[in-house]
């Protein structure tokens, strides 16, 4: 108990990094093109600087910032900010062709908060009960468990399993770079001397994912297809009524639980707990007719649901060590960097760091309430944010904070290199979130596939012969039938 | 498309080839695992995805040729390839702006290379006036300067001017 009086003083004393957090989450959600993962690298070089518990609540304040921030942009420009946003303008911008802008966004606000406080709920009840199961894992189930995390890479792909794949094995490549975790001896470094110390997550990160957008963005620009888009539309009233909310009361929790069973799955995520609570909602409403053309429970729905997977993917991640999605993939990329290894040891070794994460979750909902509603007054000034402008301080800030971890020009080089190669990436339809979770999750599972092996004197069969273990195999060999599913689901509608 | 995938099984075949023969180097252990059973077992998987995508774009390549075939007259939907003209330039043109920044910066100092880094930029991005780009570009060097250096204590590498 006084842990958790001590994480709220924490919080309370820390609160201006989760408004930071949080602000920031729902500007880099509102602006089409950028996401909450991209918002998490353009905060690691200020990340690095701060208490890793503080890191830790502004990272989540901006994850669930974000997944509220992209109902702005689908809500007034019909352009969702986030793929996770995408369901919500099926309902959003009919209310906002009508003239109830700012009611559809106080109703997106409403069910994300609760949505995210129901998940952050079940956050803090579920996740030290998995870590304690967690915690009698041995070298043979923890390999086990990072082959069904490396089976995410197939999912967090967007349009071609084998390239999804291949970029997970491309990332994995890369991880073996550098001294062998097990014998220390040196391999693939190819006579340079820089490569002994292997691919720092931090210039991978930041060139893959922030420097090529901004290459994208460039081509975009000239290309034609990046539209200065501005929003003329009036905001009007913004908080639901009691009435009108007690009639959606019944859609934000359905959709809510639903949202956080779907975030704990890994390799889901918000796109598909919206989609998949906006058809729930839809089927179980006496009222299908006007789904599609300004239904509030539409937009209750899917927000409901896409905030509420926020919490729900950060079981397996601080539990396992596991992403669920491409946010929580990077986010874990970003945990390494500020030396928080998460997994079940976290628990027993920096409970206090648990406990500031529970605290700073739950405030970062009831900060997003407050956040959100001036968000939601200024939201025409969002759009407004001149890209001349925006784009060459990301790309600055992005350089100087490969820079600033190591305080090296050859990280700066290095993030350079990987803002090329994931610019190639992006434009060719490989997975940018799969090269990471291979670099990360790589050298765990090498390390643990070794320490199993050494143990059983070399006996390959201690890997299968727990029940966990084989559990974890079965999920891992649902996670890519999972996959192939949802890509032939993908194929007749891409054709 | 087709092409880009054929080509690109090829790169990251090449780079399976260029980690097997890292391996070839490794020493033989006795205990545990031998340090080239993981490894082999990466870059086994990796060629043969690599594999699979050269497959997938031949087949891909001759789909496209016969519906080219059949829409003969009609417009085809636009292939991604590489970028062309004036876009193709200017990514080029800030690739090796990047690079130079990076080469240079620990010599010329970082308030010398940023703003000429952040000037191309802003205008790549559409930027004219070229007052306020002088402005705004030495403001981003500059703030971003003083936050790191006063804020984090970062050590920025200093040039002959500041």
């Amino acid at each position: 108990m006084s842990g958790i009086v001590e994480a709220i003083l924490y919080v309370l004393a820390h609160i201006h990094f989760l408004v930071i957090g949080v602000a920031g989450g729902i500007i880099v959600g509102a602006i089409p093109g950028l996401s909450g993962s991209t918002g998490i690298i353009l905060m690691l070089p200020f990340l690095i600087y701060i208490e890793p518990s503080s890191a830790l609540i502004m990272m989540s304040g901006l994850f669930c910032g974000s997944m509220f921030g992209g109902s702005i942009a689908a809500v007034l420009i019909s352009t969702p900010g986030t793929p996770s946003a995408a369901a919500t303008l099926l309902d959003g911008y009919p209310l906002t062709q009508k003239g109830q802008a700012g009611k559809a966004l106080g109703v997106a606000l409403v069910a994300s908060t609760a949505g995210g406080i129901i998940s952050t709920l079940c956050l803090i009840f579920l996740a030290p009960q998995l870590a304690k199961i967690a915690l009698k894992f041995g070298p043979s189930e923890y390999f086990a468990l990072m082959i069904f995390g490396l089976t995410i890479m197939a999912s967090v792909s967007s349009s071609s399993l084998t390239k999804g794949l291949l970029s997970g094995f491309f990332g994995l490549l890369l991880s073996m770079v550098g001294l062998n975790p097990s014998l220390g001896t040196e391999r693939f470094t190819f006579g340079i001397t820089r490569l002994l110390v292997g691919f720092s997550t931090m210039p991978v990160l930041i060139g893959l994912f922030a420097i090529s957008e901004v290459l994208s963005q460039v081509e975009r620009l000239n290309e034609g297809t990046l539209r200065r888009v501005s929003s003329k539309h009036k905001i009007g009233e913004i908080l639901p009524r009691p009435k009108e909310l007690k009639g959606l009361w019944k859609v934000i929790l359905g959709s809510s639980l639903l949202g956080t069973i779907i975030g704990i799955i890994p390799a889901t995520g918000g796109s598909i707990a919206s989609y998949m609570a906006y058809n729930e909602t839809k089927r179980f409403s006496k009222d299908t007719e006007s789904f599609g053309k300004g239904n509030l429970a539409g937009i209750a729905a899917p927000e409901a649901a896409n905030n509420a997977t926020t919490g729900g993917a950060m079981i397996p991640l601080i539990t396992l060590g596991i992403p669920g999605d491409v946010v929580t993939s990077v986010m874990l990329g970003a945990l390494m960097i500020i030396g928080v290894q998460p997994g079940p040891l976290l628990f027993s070794q920096s409970p206090q760091i648990v406990n500031n994460l529970f605290v700073g979750f739950l405030a970062a909902q009831f900060l997003m309430l407050v956040l959100g509603y001036f968000s939601i007054r200024a939201a025409n000034l969002i759009f407004k944010v001149p890209l001349g402008i925006l784009y060459p301080t990301i790309l600055c800030l992005c350089l100087l904070g490969a820079y600033s971890l190591g305080n090296s020009a050859y990280d700066v080089l290095l993030a350079m290199i990987f803002g090329v190669v994931g610019y190639f990436m992006k434009k060719y339809g490989f997975s940018a979130p799969s090269v990471i979770l291979g670099l990360i999750l790589g050298p765990i599972a090498e390390q643990e596939l070794g320490r199993a092996l050494i143990i059983s004197y070399g006996d390959w069969t201690v890997l299968f012969r727990s029940p966990l273990s084989i559990m974890f195999y079965v999920f891992a060999i649902f996670s890519v039938i999972y996959s192939l599913g949802l890509f032939k689901k993908k194929k007749p509608a891409g054709r | 498309m087709g092409k880009i995938d054929v080509i690109c099984g090829l790169i990251t075949g090449a780079f399976s080839i260029l980690f097997y023969i890292g391996t070839l180097s490794f020493p033989e252990m006795s205990i545990g695992i031998n340090p080239r059973a993981y490894p082999m077992v990466i870059i086994a998987a990796a060629f043969g995805f690599s594999l699979l995508l050269i497959v997938q774009g031949a087949l891909e390549m001759r789909r496209e040729k016969r519906r080219a075939q059949v829409r003969r007259g009609e417009t085809a939907a636009r292939a991604k390839t590489l970028p062309r003209g004036k876009t193709a330039w200017y990514l080029l043109i800030l690739a090796a702006a990047m690079l130079a920044y990076a080469l240079t910066m620990e010599d010329l100092g970082y308030i010398i290379v940023t703003p000429p880094l952040a000037a191309m930029t802003m205008w790549f991005f559409g930027e004219r006036k070229p007052l306020k780009i002088l402005l705004v570009s030495i403001l981003i060097a500059v703030v971003l300067y003083w936050v790191f250096r006063s804020a984090f204590r970062v050590p920025l590498p200093r040039s002959f001017i500041w």
